[in-house]
């Protein structure tokens, strides 16, 4: 019965995580602000399922492949977010570095 | 190796062969790929000791990010984002170099509040993108 | 079937219409940022989708969408970055 309401509560966190996060994408001004709000979509809202699934679950063969999906959507989220912002900084300006003069991709675009 | 055995759920001999086959596939891309972007990996274990903080930053990070959410909401003010510039050393392009520097922008963008564009070379600076722009000190 | 992982994989889907409205009305940057965030949202839908109906077969999917979205994911940034 605890276990069935824990994972209720952390459930119901997660869908207001991601609810709260699909606000902020739909609201805030440009892409720079609304990349900060995948975040948590991509981030906490799968480690509050992670332990949803544990707790309501225990740890058994498909939990630990939902464990494992969950856990690439982690590792891989700042690297990815990380490409974006520089990728997005480098299309408006020709350079992420501040008071650059676009060397950096014009010697990319050669490459 | 051990992913390809989780997914096919099969220990018959037929399968870890194909699996193995997989794998010596994937190693072999792998190498290719790193030889051709220059880039090589080696890890130092205590680089993983300020890994420890991120959990903390995340969730701090977090209830930033939604305040300025619900300042939006509310009071219809934008968030203060803005890009910013931190010293951090570069380091050489050795293996340990790039790995450092791997694991340093990775850690920088794990939280939402903040992400990392890069470490430019010649200034010896992070580069970073903030939502909610802190004042530090005083 | 599990009904609080069923419930929470709909109102995930339901959380994903502000995400599908900046992709289809914002300009390109946007529309990538809200790519990744669909992406993401559907990898846990699935794995959801998974635990409450606890059939084997499907719990292999979220994990493969998991490894592809970041691949589709960079693809799509150098795109943005260089030729888009």
């Amino acid at each position: 019965m605890v276990r069935e309401v824990l994972c209720d509560v952390l459930l119901g966190l997660a869908v207001v995580t991601v609810a709260g996060a699909a606000l902020g994408l739909l609201l805030m001004r440009d892409a720079y602000q609304k990349l900060h709000f995948v975040t948590p979509a991509a981030l906490v809202a799968p480690v509050l399922v992670t332990l949803a699934v544990l707790v309501r679950m225990g740890l058994t063969e498909n939990t630990g492949e939902t464990c494992l999906a969950l856990l690439f959507l982690v590792i891989a989220g700042p690297y990815l977010s990380h490409a974006t912002m520089r990728a997005l900084r480098v299309r408006e300006k020709g350079d992420w570095r501040p008071g650059g003069n676009g060397k950096a991709s014009a010697e990319e675009k050669e490459a | 190796m051990s992913f390809w055995i989780m997914l096919d759920d099969s220990l018959a001999t037929d399968e870890l062969l194909a699996g193995a086959g997989a794998a010596a596939i994937a190693a072999l891309v792998a190498e290719l790929a790193g030889h051709q972007a220059a880039v090589r990996f080696r890890m130092r274990f205590r680089w993983l000791a300020p890994a420890l903080r991120l959990p903390g930053q995340v969730a701090g990070d977090t209830v930033t990010v939604y305040a300025a959410l619900w300042r939006r909401l509310t009071r219809g003010e934008q968030p203060d984002s803005s890009f910013v510039s931190e010293p951090v050393c570069h380091g050489d392009d050795s293996a340990g170099g790039m790995t450092r520097r791997a694991l340093l922008i990775g850690g920088r963008s794990l939280a939402p509040n903040e992400f990392a564009l890069g470490i430019d070379a010649e200034t010896d600076t992070m580069v970073l993108h903030r939502l909610v722009t802190r004042t530090r000190g005083n | 079937m599990v009904l609080g992982f069923a419930a929470a994989a709909i109102a995930m889907l339901i959380a994903l219409i502000p995400a599908g409205i900046v992709l289809y009305r914002g300009d390109l940057a946007a529309a990538v940022v809200a790519f990744e965030f669909i992406t993401a949202v559907i990898v846990m839908v699935l794995a959801l989708l998974a635990q409450a109906f606890q059939r084997p077969s499907l719990f292999e999917l979220p994990v493969l969408l998991a490894v592809l979205m970041f691949g589709s994911g960079l693809v799509f940034v150098r795109a943005v970055e260089r030729w888009l």
